[in-house]
């Protein structure tokens, strides 16, 4: 048994570690969304630099972009060193540039006597990071130690990763950009220098008064037309590259097969309303006869929700690793997300354990719809819990066992399973598919393996919503005792 | 909504006091800069970097507090920091800014230090 200050310590390394997250998860989203915005290549430059100091409390940082077979930037900003260090820091790095090793990562604590990270040390850098924006630009991200004096972890790795692509797939953009605007530049200017100095004769010739105004009014509506064609262009890219974003944190995080525990089944699924999803779900093996079920629903929808399902997912797999009790999962959970979120942003939230060897599950229910727990043709809702997480700093949770007994078969559902054929114009009940008709979905089905029953649910859910839009996530977790 | 950053200086006996009041972004990064180097015209020993309690901070936000600590370090001056809510206090100690910086509840508790 814990002592109540060593409970304390492991509570406060679970924050720590669940506000670390959060805030990286945060930056990344920010950073992508502001340097969307952006239409040239130093000012990218700049915020990402800020955001990257910011995000790992850094002393220095450096990030260069070079045109490819160039010695010298094409652009660069730094912060935290002097002019003239950041230029002998150029200079230094040039025979380098033409090395295969300039292209890859280098984290100088790993990187032995490789010439490039005595190069790094040598300028109090730590990290060297390559960027490759397209077939004429590259570059890299140089940065020196943390504030804290901590090494950089495998987690900030993969976050700066992130961070480059981001700032890959925008500098790609914007140097496309400014190659249009530069093109058109080019031809004003043409047009402007053969006015000026070609002989007024030839002008006439090409030019007559009448023909150039209507000539020049069409140049400049085409240029209205590109400059509006540019700004809708940037404008869905940005929306894109937020989905992109959004998608490949919550892929990484989902869980990409059921464990195998020996005499269980689990099939899941999760169909989101809108290219993101703002429930999750997922399994977290607890040992080999042993698994966390978790199925979360975050108040609202679109890419805020999937953010905060992805950081209350991440918080949940954290804080199940450290083995406390449900209910005390749920109330660092809810105290959490309290906490680091906006008050309107809460969830519900089933989790349940189950041990395989001892064949029972313990759950408890936070706010969530309950759980259908289906045992020799009939149903029991499981539903002992507490409030949603999030809403009120201190919540308290129950939890309940119950042993389970061969093809006893559990499903964990979202609210959008239920509410499927409802709009958000419907005013009462009739259209949608509701629980009595899921709990009759699951008797009629229970008999089925866990992957056949997951299917033949999702199938019915889907014809009873054919015809009407599908406007909330739609998540179910069935599990089946052999 | 991001909230506008409005920052000024004001000079106590005691210690210098850049008021921030709104979100502190990369937006506010010229208005930060020239609101340090005005601080630094008193000479200051100690500098309180005083936050509205309602401020939301961002990583390029931290950047600014990184380079306003980095720089006052680097004069001998001790930076305090007040009004940052309970989230924004955990994000100062886990980027390390409190190693080198003290976060207090009142500005009597800088004139005390």
């Amino acid at each position: 048994m814990n002592s109540g200050a060593e409970t304390r310590d492991v509570e406060e390394l679970a924050e720590d570690a669940l506000a670390r997250r959060v805030y990286h998860l945060n930056t990344l989203y920010e950073l992508n969304q502001e340097i969307s915005t952006l239409r040239n290549v130093r000012d990218v430059l700049w915020t990402s630099l800020l955001n990257i100091i910011g995000v790992f409390g850094l002393r220095r940082g450096l990030i260069a972009i070079y045109r490819e077979g160039d010695t010298r930037p094409h652009e660069f900003v730094f912060r935290g060193l002097r002019k003239n260090t950041a230029t002998r820091w150029f200079r230094d790095l040039e025979p380098h540039l033409e090395s295969p090793s300039s292209r890859a990562i280098c984290v100088v604590q790993d990187a032995g006597d490789s010439p490039l990270a005595a190069l790094l040390k040598g300028y109090q850098f730590r990290i060297w990071l390559p960027l490759e924006v397209d077939e004429n630009m590259w570059g890299g991200i140089a940065l020196g130690e943390k504030l804290a004096e901590m090494s950089f972890t495998a987690d900030d790795l993969e976050l700066l990763s992130t961070i480059a692509m981001s700032i890959q797939n925008v500098l790609s953009n914007v140097s496309l950009i400014e190659a249009l605007n530069q093109s058109v530049l080019k031809e004003t200017r043409i047009r402007n220098v053969f006015q000026h100095y070609a002989p007024e004769s030839v002008v006439s010739e090409v030019l007559d008064p009448s023909n150039e105004q209507l000539l020049l009014g069409e140049s400049q509506a085409v240029r209205r037309m590109f400059e509006e064609m540019i700004t809708r262009l940037e404008e869905q890219h940005r929306l894109k590259q937020d989905l992109d974003l959004a998608h490949r944190v919550q892929e990484y995080l989902l869980p990409d097969a059921p464990p195998q525990i020996p005499g269980i089944q689990i099939a899941a699924r999760s169909i989101p309303a809108r290219g993101v999803c703002g429930d999750f779900y997922d399994f977290i093996s607890l040992s080999p006869y042993e698994v966390g079920l978790s199925l979360a629903d975050i108040a609202g929808k679109g890419m805020a929700a999937a953010m905060i399902a992805t950081m209350l997912q991440s918080a949940t797999r954290m804080c199940v690793g450290s083995y406390y009790p449900i209910p005390a999962i749920l109330s660092i959970l809810n105290r959490f997300m309290f906490r680091h979120t906006e008050t309107i942003r809460y969830a519900t939230m089933f989790y349940g354990q189950v041990n395989a060897r001892e064949s029972i599950l313990t759950y408890s229910n936070a706010g969530h719809p309950p759980a259908i727990l289906c045992r020799n043709d009939e149903i029991q809702l499981l539903e002992a819990g507490g409030s949603f997480v999030g809403i009120f700093e201190e919540c308290t949770y129950d939890q309940e066992t119950i042993e389970l007994q061969p093809q006893d078969a559990l499903v964990i559902y979202s609210d959008g399973v239920t509410d499927a054929g409802t709009t958000p114009e419907s005013v009462g009940p009739e259209d949608e598919f509701g629980r009595e008709r899921l709990e009759a979905t699951v008797l009629a089905h229970a008999a089925l393996p866990a992957g056949d029953m997951l299917d033949a649910i999702s199938e019915e859910v889907i014809r009873h919503a054919s015809g009407s839009k599908q406007f909330d996530d739609i998540t179910l977790i069935v599990m089946k005792v052999e | 909504m991001q909230r506008e950053c409005k920052i000024s200086v004001h000079e106590d006996r005691e210690f210098v006091t850049i008021d921030v009041q709104g979100d502190l972004t990369a937006i506010a990064e010229e208005a930060m800069g020239a609101a340090y180097q005005k601080a630094c015209d008193y000479s200051p020993e100690k500098v309180l970097l005083k936050f509205d309690g309602r401020s939301r901070i961002n990583s390029a936000g931290i950047a600014l507090v990184i380079n306003l600590v980095i720089e006052s370090q680097e004069r001998g001056c001790k930076v305090f920091i007040t009004g940052v809510s309970r989230h924004f206090r955990k994000i100062f100690e886990l980027v390390g800014l409190t190693k080198y910086t003290s976060i207090v509840g009142s500005e009597e508790e800088v004139t005390a230090s």
